[in-house]
Parts: C-alpha cells; structure tokens; sequence
C-alpha cells in the first residue's frame, strides 16, 4: 500500500512537470541498459550518464554526418535540445552558422578535445561525440568561460581491434534553397510609369519602349541571375579512415577531402573568380602506454583550405544581380564591352570577370600531448595527467583587383550605335597578406576515482590550466587566463547523486586585485527507478530527476584589452604648413573603469531523464538563468563631460524556457524503426540595460524590459484614403504622404510620427527550434530524414534593397507585386521606413537531410575482401515549408543564398 | 589501518606539492605587459606629443565649418549648412539628414547636423591640455613658448566649439574642467555669461597665439583668427536673435536667459565694432589682406579652391587627387561630357530665386519681388527694364560673383583644356548637351564655386581643398555691419569696408538708392544681407546670418528651376517648398540628452 502511494505521488509530481510545461525530454534509441551505461563526455572526462546530474544532451559524431555537406556548424540544426543553430550565407568559406544555447544573446564556449578551439576546420568524420552543456553544473569547473553554455566535440581515438578502414567517398550537386525573382524589363518599366505618375511626373517609358524590351541592345532586358549564375554547382567530398591498435599503442588517423564549388556561370580563363573551397583534413590521434600505467597520447590536426573568392565583396555583386534595373544595360554592348552607365557602374559580368580575385590560404595545425600516469602505488585509483596543446594558424592571402570601362548606348536609332563611357580601365592592383594565431595552453590535473564500497561512489577531480592566446601576428598583449578548478562527484548506490563543482578563475583582461572569481556550482540527482517501489515499474523501466544550480562567468573582452586603464589613440589630425603635412592626433580612448569584472550567470536547472516501456526515452529539463553584471554603458549619466563613457558591470537579463527529447525505437527483427523528436524554447528578457528611462507619456520607448532580439518600428495601420484623411493624420516626416501610402501611429500623441513612434514591432530571433528524425532499417536497407523547424521568426524586410523598387533599381517581383503593397513611388521614403508593414512570418520546417542507403550483402562484400560496403542517396535541406516563400526564409538579406544538396556516395570498410 | 593512514598522507602531500608547483610559476602569469601604451600619463611628457592633443581638435570631425557635402557617406559627408539656407536645391533629400530641418518636423528625436557629443568631446581635450600643460618636462626656452601658444590654441578652440554651439541651440553648459564622466548636473549658462566667457577666453587665446606660425605650422590658429572669431561672436550675439526681449513664440519659457540677453542695448553693437576693429588691426599687422592676385573676375572663384593672404581660419583636406572619392564635391558637382567625369547626379543646384538675387554690374537689382512670392513670376524692376533684362537673357551683365559661383546654360566651363559651352537644354535632339538627363538635374543651375574646374583634365591631378571659416572679407562686412547698427546708420568707415570687399570684385561703390529700406541704417543692413549672400555663398554663413537678423521667414521658399527648350529658357516650379517655424532660432537637443544630463532644459516647441 505504502508503495503505490509512493508511485502515485511520482505520477502527480511528473504530471504536474509535464502539464506546467516545465518537463523536457531527450532520447537516444537503444535499450534502457546499454543507454544509462553509456559514458558521456563532460568537462574534462567522462561519466556514466546514469550518474549524471547536470544537464547535458549528447550526439554522435555518426549521427552528425549524414547531414554534413560542407561545414561542421551546419550538421546541428536541431539535433540537440538546447542548441539553437541560426542559417548563415552559402557561399564556400563563408557558410558558417551562429549558435547560442538556450537564448544566451553571445556564441558559447567550444571545446575541442579539452581546449578552446575554432569548429570552423574540424571534419563531421572526425567527431566521435558532441555534447552540449547547458547548465551552469555542467559549465562550471569552466569559470569565466562556461556562462553561455559549451559545445564539447570530442574526435574519435584508437581501440584495441584489429585494423579498419573505412572509406567514404560522395559527389553531388547544390543549388541555392531557394530562387529569388526581380522584375523583368516589361513589368519594371510598366511599374516604373506608375510610380512616376503617382509622383506627378511624366511616363518615362512610352508603350513603344516597353513593347520593344528585349528586342535589341537598345532596349535591355536582362535576367541577370540567369545570366550569372549556374543552375547548379558541384560538390565533393571524401574520406579514409584509418582506426585499431594494441595493447601498446592505439591509433586513429583520417583524411578528409572537401572540394565545394560556388555558383557563379562567368569565367575568366586566366583566374577564376568563382568563390570555391578546396579544404583538406589531417587528424591523427595516437595513444601509446609507455609503461603499464603511464598512457602518452599525441594529437595531431592539420587542415589547409584554399579558399578563392571574387575581388568585388559579395554585398556588392549581390546588390547588383538583385537591384539592376532589368533594362538599364547590356551586360555585354554590340561593341564587345561592358554595359553601364554613371549610377550603374558594377555590371555583375564585369565584376566577375574582369573585376580581379581573391584566394586566402588558411593554415592549421593542432597539437596536443598529454602525459597520463596512474598513481595506484600511492593510493588506488588516483591518478595525474599533464596536457600541453599548441595550436598555430596562418592565413596567406593575395588578390588583385581593378576598374573596368562600362558603356552605355547613346540616343539614337539603328544598329549604328555611339557609346558614352564611364570610368576607365585601369592595371590589376595586386596586394597580399599574412597573418597567424597561436594558442598554448598548460594544464594539470590529479583524479581520485574511489574505489566502490557499499554502494559509495567518489570521483574527485583537481586541474589547473594556463592559456596565452596571440589572435594577431604582433600581438603584444596576448589574452591569458588561468583556471583552478575541483570536482566532486558522489553517488549512492547509483540512485542518490551529489556533484559540486567550481573553478577559481583569473584573467588578464582586469585590474590587479581584481583579476579572480569564484564560480561554484552544485547538481543532485535521484534514480527513482532504482527505488525498491519502483523497481517492478512496466512503466518506468527508467527514471531520474536531478536540479541544479551555480554561477558561471564571462570573461567578454569588449572594446579592447585592459579596459581598467583608459588609452589615447591615434586620431583626427590635419594637413598643416604651408607644404600640407598631415598630422595626426591624440584622442582620448574610452575612461578607464578600474573596477570592471567579468560577466555574471546564475542558472537553475530541473530535470527528468525516464524511460517508458523500455523502447521510449525522455529527457526534459527547464532552465531560469539570470545575467548580471553585463558590462554595458550607462547611458543615464550626463554627458556633457565630453569623454566617452566606459563599460560597466550594470547590464542584467533573463533568460528562460524548456527543452525537451523524446525518443523510441522498436525491437524487433527485420524492420526496424525510430523516432527522435527535440523541442527547445525560450523567452529573453532586459531588464537593466543603462538606459536614460523615458518617464511618462514616453515611457513606451524605453527597450529595458523588452527582449534583446527585439526589432523597432512604427506600427503600420493602414493605408492613407484620402487627401482629408492625410489632412487629418498627424504628419508623418518621411516624404509627403500620399493617397494609398502607409500611415502610422502616432503612439505619442505629438501629431508628428518620427522616431518617437517606433515601438516592438517583432523579434528576429526564433525562439521555438523543432528537431524531427524518422527512420527505419529493414533487411538490407535503411533511411531516415531529419526535419528541423524555427518558429516564432520574424522577418525585417525594412531597409531591405529588394523590397524598394526605383530607390536602389529593381525589387523582388513577388514584393512589389503583392496586394496591398503601398504606393509605388521614385523616391519616396514614407513607405520604406522600419514599420510593422515590412514584418513577416517567418516561421519554418525544412527538410534538412534525408538518406536511403542499401547495405550489400555480407556474403557479396565477403569475396571482394570487405566488411562492409552500402551505397546510398543523400539530399541536404532539400525541402522547405513555410509561409514566407519569396525568398529563403532563414535568409532574407541581399546575398549569396544557403544551398541544398543532392549526393551519391558510398561506404566501404575495409 | 597503519598503511592506510601512510596512504592518505601520501595522497595529501602529493596534492599539495603539485599545486605549490603549479601556482608559484604562475604567480605573475596575468601581469599585463610592459606598457608600449600611450596614457594620459605618457602624453604630456613632452611638447611634441602633447601637440597631438592639440593636433585632435583640428579634425573635421570637431573643426570643419560644414559648408558644403564632400561625399555620400560618413557622417559629415551627407549634409551641409549650405543645404538648409533658402537658396539652393538639393536633390539626395531623402539621404540627408537635412531633410528635417527644411521639411517642418525638426524633432528632439532627429539626428543632428553637429552633434553635440562632439562639441564637448572637443572641450574635454582642450581642458585636458589646459589641466596638464604644466606637467610637460620644458625643454627649453623655446619649448615654453610653443607650449604656451598651445594653451592658446586650446582656449580658442573651446570658444570655437561654443560659437558653433551657441549658434544652433542657443547658450550650452559651460564646462571648463575635465569632469570624471560621472554625475554632474550643470545647467545651461546664461547667454549673456557664455557670451563674456567666449570672449574672455579668445582675449587669453590672443594674448598667447604667435602673429603667423612659422611655415610648417600655418593653418592653426592665430592671434588674429582669436580675435576674428572673437569679432564674429560679439556681431553675432550683438544681433536682433540674442539681443532683443526673447522672442515671442518662446513667450514663458521658463529658461528664457538661455536663449539671449532679454533687452535691446545698442552698446554691444559698439562691442562688436570693437571687436571687428581689432581683428582688423590685428589682420594687417600679421600679413593678411583681401586676395586679388587673379582679377575681380576671378577673385572669388580663386579663393575658394586655394588658400590665400585672406584665410584667417580654415578647414584643410589632405592631398586628394580628383578621382579620389574622399573629396567628391567636386565630382558632384560636374556637368556631363566635360573632361573626364561623366556623373549625372548634380548634387547642388542653386534655384533661379539665388540667381535672381544678384545684382546687375551697376550696382542695381534686375529682380525686385515675386509675384505673390512666384518664383516663375519676377517682378522685373525699372532698372531691369532699362537694362533690357529678359529671363532669355538673365546672365547678361551680373555681379562678377554671379559667373564664379553659378553654373548656367551658357556659360563656359573647363578653362585651359576644354572650354566648352554649358548646354542644359532639356530636349535631346539639341546636340552638345552638357547635363545627363538625370531625373534629379531639376533646378538647371550648377555650382561653380569651390569646384576645381582643373580637375576634369585628367584622373591624376592632386588638389589640396580648402573651406575658409573666417575670412578677411568676412570680418569687414561685420565691421561694417557693427558699425552701421551702432551709429543708427553707416559712417564713411562702415561704407569704406563695404566698399573695399565689392571692388575687389569688380563692383560700383555702395549706393543707398539701389536697397530698400525707410532709413538709411536698414538701407546699409540690406546692402550687408545683399554681400554676405553672394561673396560668402556656400560658406556656411548664410543659414545662420538669416536666423542671427531673425530673418527666418526669408527661410521658407517654393523652389523655382530653369529648363531651357531648344534654347528656350523658361521658369519652372520645382515642387518643393523649403518650410520655417520660428522654433527653428534654436534647434531641438536629442531627447536621449535631455533625459541623462539635468540641466540642460529644452528649447522651446519641442
């Protein structure tokens, strides 16, 4: 009886979790045994996840690889609860995405093989696991470094077994995720017309001109995105890994190949302008027992990217193919030379063909060793180990670049044409560069792995670690930190678990007496399941709820090193003397502020990890992490002193939210199927930002209290109807409002909208990340397609080139020609203000990697001498879902577009 | 239990030695390195380095006059005080910020032409020299010298920093030491105190400066530039906006002593004059005199592209050549199809109210009114009639200044390499037209002034610009403007001033019959306004000279074009009406200013 009122309080206790939307989940599809067992990375080791107590979701590097087409950060959409992966530009070199842990508003920690590292170079293959750390238990023993969260990736080593090799070779082509679409000659000049009697000016174009667009030089209608670039690009990649050992001596070692092509058509035979990135991976991790208890390891990477791109930067050559009036030139005249004329002078041909080219030449080598010697002589299970890493990158990069003469066709008639011609061409301009970064780190630790009595588990931990990082050639004043950090982790008969953690960490970047914290933190756990009432449970062959709580810092460099001091730089100045000699001036830098510190996190976390039924697994957790001390300026004080007011440890934020991860996977024999499902959410808020705080009426304006991702705009509330009405309105200060523009509140009540008026009109930060994997295997075969969503994503299209047709030239079709667009107009700006109006939905569901694979079978790959040979079909973001369909909706701005992926590969092992 | 005793002693020792070990070789390990910094402390130990104080505050960020736009970005390139004076048609409206000032909704929450972060980031580093100076090692007799004419330096440009000030928003916080950036509430100083302390410091200023530099150091400031600057501030402050009751439509605003001296006291128009005279004084003694190397036809144009004997006070360029996009007022500023710039986008196009204004070669006025302020119908007066003055031929016998500073259909262009006839006509079968057919070429005039017609020969020909501040010319209109109010009506001195600054161009002595006015005193006044208009064009004066008269009606124009058709000229409207409310006499602070600084109280209207 006792017993079922203990199951019956669980139940409601759970439900109460779940219902509140507290609750969050996380699977991993595997038997209830083999998952609790599994070891997990955290900061600096491993631990049973059974005995875990912090929140922490882990991937495997094998799972991370389906998705991989060319770089690392675009392997985690949605993979893991908590990890939030934001889309960047598709072009090669480029392409990196923004990550941030559960709303935190800077880029976390990333921690390869135990140091800070760059995930920019590092092969999907390489990765036996990534983990990500969410909570400050789990950050902790990183003090300054741990408040944003960590992404712990940690490469594959060697294992006693004979000798595999694996290979894996595919090939395939990319094309941009989605097209956008300009107006073409017809519609631009017909639009044109419009706008320009709406402006009371005459027609510019009469019904002949736009009935002869396109029929000869003379009148231009150029698709300039067809003209420039190719329908798809290729894309190649391979892979030979090498991994086995002994006793003695265990080695994993694997070559990576990546060859990913851009997408532009035009080619210059003597240098080829299209961005392209030619990268190879060398990573070598080798473990040798010197003795019986001393393990030496040697880590070895290299990667060399040879990355080429156009002279002309991207924005530029964007802008162009996007907002080129569709008839305002040749690309190439009857002549043979470039089109153009004075307000047009980058023709997009030109500019890749002729305009020059850059290639930047990125070197990189990691090395790591660390001594390990078990100390079981002095006491059982205590161990030290000593780790020094050196890490150096060099980046060589050359270019040249030049004007080229465009031309455009004077008036007249006929086939004989007079050109007018603006700039002119000029000699290639060559220039170079080097640079290098270097990175070294020390580090010690002693560990005390007790050995189990009575149920007691005891695992202490103690490290120290130097860092000194040059990020420039001449860097005199590197960044150094230094870290003491303890661990203790308890547990009671694997069902009651303890870890305290902390770090006492210094960094350079402050005031002597001022340059250590102490960040603590502490996580318990319970195994409920391990409970005798719970232990004849159907239901819950698996359950566990752990909390946790600490404080973790952000050592954030802002606005330079040593900021305790104030500096005078070089400055101003003028030409002076009857020879015009320049001059040039002192002025002072930012005042010091001798008492600034780090950044402040403190988080709690709860938690449940359980198992259903044995096939399904959740892992919930729910977070409230609270920033303080975030350095910011105060804005309240009195400027008139005329000096550039420091930083201050005054900002404060909160974040919170839930993620979860549900999981199942079926047992059965022959078909076999699973489910992974992974939700994450969060709300920010500011609540102390240094602001002047309006009072009053204006008090709306204040952005303390609104999130930090918050975008600002006048609220759109129609359009004007009338001359009464715009009579009427309060005046509106960006051009004279006509009949059909937008009109806008007038929160204030002046009479006048200005800036004023502008309040939260969005937030472009989404919030709400979906992650969906299906998959089976069934004899021979297997598949399985992952979907990731972002919700609660808004749009900002003001300001934005493409949404303004004949103020920068052409506009998106689908824009201009959308109902209830305002006004058309030449140049005026009332519509084109930040407004509610150029807000849109921008939520979506893609389809990020789906893969059908065939398995040879075993007897056939037998008689070839291999283990294991499959072949399969990969498509990478090859489908999107979402209201917003003008353009991408993770990448609205004027640039080189996200790509989707199509490959064929194959797997051998050997 | 023994062994297990030595274990855990071995076990704590080994702790404890591998952590000494560790931390006492990392005991200094955080130091920061030896400084190569360069601090407060490091700056004033020698002369040559504190002169990079002084070096700072010459900058264009916190010394250019703003007279004229240089290029489309950054954010002194994007707008001018030339933009918001009546007379002049700027196309880029929606790119500037100038747009609020001439369009009525000038707010607390509009972005500034000058910041005023700037005005006091400037005082700050003249306070911080005047605190240090005497920490720098003198090493030697000479050096105490030249670090004394530094204090100067930094007392005329605090007064300068406040003259710019003043004129925008009236009297400002008077801040005279470094403050710590902390909690100070300094109100705003009355004007009348501000007035004196501008003053008193440009007397220090030119009790300090050298009478020239030596050559290597000619461009700073002067002791005639102090007490010319000082001349200017008096004229200003002696005029109608500060010196009269405070203006009516600021009637109970609660900080009225801000905004002026409250009465009418005909004394400080005798300061003025005074102030003028020693300027004068002080110009000839040192070396300055009115430039007129280049013939009255030429003068003007001359000045305005090279520093002369008559720059008192200039904002320098470094060496630019004509392709170069950090000086690209010129470039702007093109008619098409002449030399090697072919841009269409005019940037500044006078209107044909401008070019109306300019006097006839004989002194009398071809223009006198608008028909119910028309600009497409002139009231043609009787001396225009007599002159045979028809728009067809609106550039027949002008003032000399009208050819060195306009553009026109039909004037010439390109001197020396070129010389090509200026064709603006609209229709495109007219053949050697000289304009792009831009969309935004509206008003049919060009500026000529400040635009180096060398440059179109050749991308590679370097010009070193220069934008005068004050200029000889200048002091003598005010002299004669002081004088002039402070006598109810001009002396034979006030008009011998007068007079010098029209013949240089070429025109007839002052004739009162040619102004309007019932006495003689606002005849002079209209003869000044008349000058300071066409010899000062796009120097920055005639924004604040209309305000300073409290002219600010004569703000508020219908912008009226020329369009030429087959030859054929005619007037047109150009659709745009530059606004006035008298609020503008003082513009707005930011509210973000008002909110964190106690004490500096809002103008009034906004």
């Amino acid at each position: 009886m006792k017993k079922n009122i203990k199951i019956f309080m669980f139940s409601v206790v759970l439900s109460v979790l779940t219902c509140s939307g507290w609750a969050q989940t996380d699977s991993i599809p595997t038997n209830s045994e083999e998952l609790y067992k599994d070891k997990i990375d955290i900061a600096y080791g491993k631990q049973d996840k059974q005995n875990i107590s912090s929140a922490i979701s882990t991937i495997s590097g094998q799972e991370l690889v389906k998705g991989a087409v060319s770089n690392f950060g675009n392997t985690l959409f949605g993979k893991l609860p908590g990890l939030f992966v934001y889309q960047g530009s598709g072009e090669p070199g480029s392409d990196s995405p923004s990550l941030r842990i559960r709303g935190s508003y800077t880029a976390p920690l990333v921690i390869i093989d135990g140091f800070e590292r760059d995930m920019t170079n590092i092969a999907p293959e390489e990765v036996e696991t990534v983990s990500v750390l969410k909570d400050a238990a789990a950050t902790a023993i990183y003090g300054m470094k741990g408040a944003n969260g960590a992404i712990l990736i940690t490469t594959k080593r060697g294992r006693i077994q004979k000798g595999t090799i694996k290979v894996s070779l595919q090939s395939g082509v990319q094309t941009p995720q989605a097209t956008m679409g300009v107006l073409g000659a017809t519609d631009y000049m017909s639009y044109y017309n419009q706008a320009a009697v709406n402006d009371g000016l005459p027609q510019k174009y009469s019904a002949a001109d736009i009935a002869a667009a396109g029929s000869s030089p003379r009148y231009p209608d150029v698709d300039w995105q067809g003209l420039v670039l190719k329908d798809y690009t290729n894309l190649s990649k391979a892979n030979v890994e090498f991994l086995g050992g002994s006793e003695f001596v265990r080695y994993f070692v694997n070559f990576g190949f990546l060859y990913n092509n851009g997408i532009y058509k035009p080619e210059n035979p003597d240098f080829k302008a299209n961005p392209n990135v030619l990268r190879m991976n060398i990573r070598s991790n080798i473990d040798v027992n010197i003795t019986k208890s001393t393990l030496f390891s040697l880590d070895l990477a290299g990667s060399i990217n040879r990355n080429v791109y156009p002279a002309d930067n991207t924005s530029r050559i964007w802008t162009s193919l996007l907002t080129l009036p569709p008839n305002a030139m040749n690309p190439v005249n009857p002549d043979g030379s470039y089109g153009g004329s004075s307000i047009y002078l980058n023709n997009p041909l030109g500019m890749l063909e002729t305009g020059g080219r850059n290639t930047a030449m990125d070197q990189f080598l990691n090395a790591g060793f660390r001594l390990k010697q078990d100390l079981d002589v002095i006491t059982k299970g205590l161990s030290v180990s000593l780790g020094y890493v050196l890490d150096n990158g060099a980046v060589n990069s050359d270019g040249n670049w030049r004007y080229f003469v465009v031309k455009q066709i004077a008036p007249g008639t006929g086939d004989d044409y007079n050109y007018y011609s603006y700039r002119e061409d000029t000699q290639y301009n060559q220039w170079s560069n080097a640079s290098s970064t270097r990175y070294a780190s020390f580090d010690a630790d002693i560990r005390y792995k007790m050995p189990e009595s009575n149920g007691n588990k005891l695992d202490v931990l103690l490290r120290a670690q130097s860092d000194k990082q040059y990020r420039a050639n001449s860097d005199l004043s590197p960044y150094l930190t230094n870290n003491y950090g303890a661990r203790i982790q308890y547990s009671k008969n694997d069902t009651y678990l303890l870890e305290v953690a902390a770090s006492y960490f210094g960094s350079d970047q402050y005031a002597d007496g001022n340059k250590y914290g102490f960040f603590p933190s502490v996580s318990a756990g319970w195994v409920f399941s391990n409970e005798e009432f719970a232990s004849e449970s159907k239901t819950f062959t698996y359950g566990k709820l752990r909390a946790s709580y600490g404080i973790n810092g952000y050592n954030r460099y802002v606005n330079g090193r040593y900021p305790f001091e104030q500096f005078y730089t070089g400055g101003g100045g003028f030409p002076i003397g009857t020879n015009w000699s320049w001059f040039g001036g002192l002025q002072p830098g930012m005042l010091a502020n001798e008492d600034i510190g780090w950044e402040i996190a403190k988080k709690f976390n709860v938690g449940v990890d359980l198992e259903l039924f044995g096939n399904i697994s959740i892992e919930a957790d729910y977070f409230l992490n609270k920033h303080s001390d975030v350095l910011t300026i105060d804005y309240t004080k009195p400027a008139v002193s005329g000096a550039t007011l420091p930083y201050e440890n005054i900002g404060q934020m909160t974040d919170r939210g839930f993620d979860f991860k549900i999981g199942y996977a079926s047992q059965n024999d022959g078909f076999n199927w699973y489910a992974d499902l992974m939700f994450s959410y969060y709300t920010n808020t500011i609540d102390e930002m240094g602001e002047a705080l309006n009072s009053g009426e204006l008090e709306y304006l204040n952005k303390t209290g609104n999130s930090n991702t918050a975008i600002y705009g006048l609220e759109s509330i129609g359009y004007f109807e009338s001359d009464d009405d715009i009579q009427l309105s309060p005046e509106q200060t960006f051009g004279t409002p006509r009949i059909g523009d937008l009109k806008y509140a007038d929160q204030n009540n002046d009479n006048i909208i200005d800036s004023r008026d502008m309040v939260v009109i969005g937030d472009w930060r989404p919030n709400m990340d979906l992650g969906l994997k299906l998959g089976f295997t069934w004899n021979n075969f297997d598949a399985e397609a992952f979907l990731q969503g972002q919700f609660n994503k808004d749009i900002n299209l003001s300001g934005n080139a493409m949404a303004q047709p004949f103020i920068h030239g052409n506009a998106v079709n689908e824009i201009v020609a959308e109902d209830g667009f305002p006004t058309l107009s030449l140049s005026n700006m009332n519509n084109y203000q930040a407004s509610s109006y150029w807000i849109r939905k921008g939520d979506f569901v893609k389809l990020r990697n789906f893969e059908l694979g065939y398995t040879l079978p075993e007897t056939t790959v037998a008689r070839i001498k291999m283990e294991k040979a499959r072949v399969f079909v990969r498509a990478v973001n090859a489908l999107t879902f979402s209201i917003w369909d003008y353009t991408d909706p993770e990448y609205t701005s004027i640039g080189y577009p996200p790509m989707k992926s199509y490959l064929l590969g194959v797997n051998l092992n050997f | 239990m023994k062994k297990y005793i030595t274990y855990q002693f071995k076990f704590i020792a080994f702790i404890a030695i591998v952590f000494t070990l560790i931390v006492s070789c990392e005991q200094d390990f955080l130091e920061k390195p030896p400084a190569s910094d360069v601090t407060i402390d490091t700056v004033f130990t020698s002369s040559s380095n504190a002169q990079q104080v002084i070096f700072s505050l010459y900058e264009d960020t916190y010394f250019a006059p703003n007279n004229i736009p240089l290029n489309w970005w950054g954010w002194i390139g994007w707008q001018s005080w030339s933009e918001m004076a009546e007379d002049m048609y700027f196309p880029k409206v929606n790119w500037t910020k100038h747009w609020q000032y001439v369009d009525g909704t000038m707010s607390s929450a509009s972005s500034q032409l000058y910041p005023i972060g700037n005005l006091f980031a400037a005082v700050r580093s003249a306070n911080t020299y005047i605190e240090k100076m005497n920490e720098i090692p003198v090493q030697s007799a000479s050096d105490q010298t030249y670090i004394n004419q530094m204090l100067g330096e930094a007392h005329a440009h605090i007064a300068y920093q406040y003259f710019k000030g003043f004129r925008i928003w009236g009297s400002l916080p008077w801040i005279n030491t470094r403050l710590e950036g902390g909690e100070e509430a300094i109100p705003r100083m009355p004007f009348e105190a501000l007035i004196d302390s501008i003053a008193g410091r440009l007397d220090l200023a030119a009790s300090l400066l050298p009478e020239q530099w030596e050559d290597r150091w000619t461009g700073r400031f002067t002791k005639t530039a102090a007490l010319a600057l000082k001349a200017k501030v008096l004229v200003y402050a002696a005029s109608d906006l500060y010196n009269g009751p405070t203006p009516s439509y600021a009637s109970g605003y609660e900080h009225s002593e801000v905004l002026g001296y409250g009465n009418y006291d005909q004394q400080r128009w005798q300061r003025a004059a005074n102030a003028c005279k020693a300027a004068i004084d002080a110009a000839n003694a040192a070396g300055y005199a009115l430039y007129d190397a280049a013939g009255k036809e030429k003068n003007i144009y001359t000045l305005a592209i090279n520093r002369t004997s008559e720059h008192i006070l200039y904002q320098t360029f470094g060496i630019y050549n004509s392709g170069s996009w950090n000086y690209a007022y010129t470039m702007m500023n093109w008619p098409y199809g002449i030399g090697w710039y072919n841009r269409a986008d005019i940037a500044y196009q006078p209107t044909f109210q401008h070019v109306d204004g300019y006097q006839m070669s004989n002194g009398k006025f071809p223009i006198e009114g608008y028909e119910g302020s028309d600009g497409t119908k002139p009231n043609i007066s009787q001396a225009g009639n007599d002159a045979g003055y028809t728009d067809q031929n609106f550039a027949k016998d002008r003032d000399s200044r009208f050819y060195q500073n306009i553009v026109y259909h039909g004037a010439t262009f390109g001197e020396g390499y070129n010389d090509k006839l200026i064709n603006f006509d609209l229709d495109k079968s007219v053949p050697d037209r000289t304009h792009g057919d831009w969309s935004g070429f509206k008003s049919g005039f060009m500026a000529r002034k400040f635009v180096n017609e060398a440059l179109g020969e050749s991308s590679a020909i370097t010009y070193q610009p220069v934008h005068p501040i004050i200029r000889l010319a200048d002091v003598y209109l005010l002299y004669a403007e002081a004088l002039n109010r402070a006598n109810d009506g001009p002396n034979a001195e006030a008009i011998s001033y007068l007079n010098k600054v029209r013949t240089r161009s070429g025109m007839p002595d002052y004739d009162a019959s040619n102004y309007k006015g019932a006495t003689a005193e606002e005849q002079f006044q209209n003869a000044i306004k008349y000058e300071r208009r066409v010899e000062l064009y796009l120097e920055a004066n005639r924004y604040f000279d209309l305000r300073r008269w409290k002219n600010g009606d004569d703000l508020e124009v219908s912008f009226t074009g020329c369009a030429v058709n087959n030859g054929v000229v005619s007037r047109k409207d150009l659709g745009w009406t530059n606004k006035w409310d008298d609020r503008l006499y003082f513009h707005p602070f930011h509210n973000n200013w008002v909110n964190n600084t106690p004490g500096l109280y809002q103008n009034p209207g906004y």
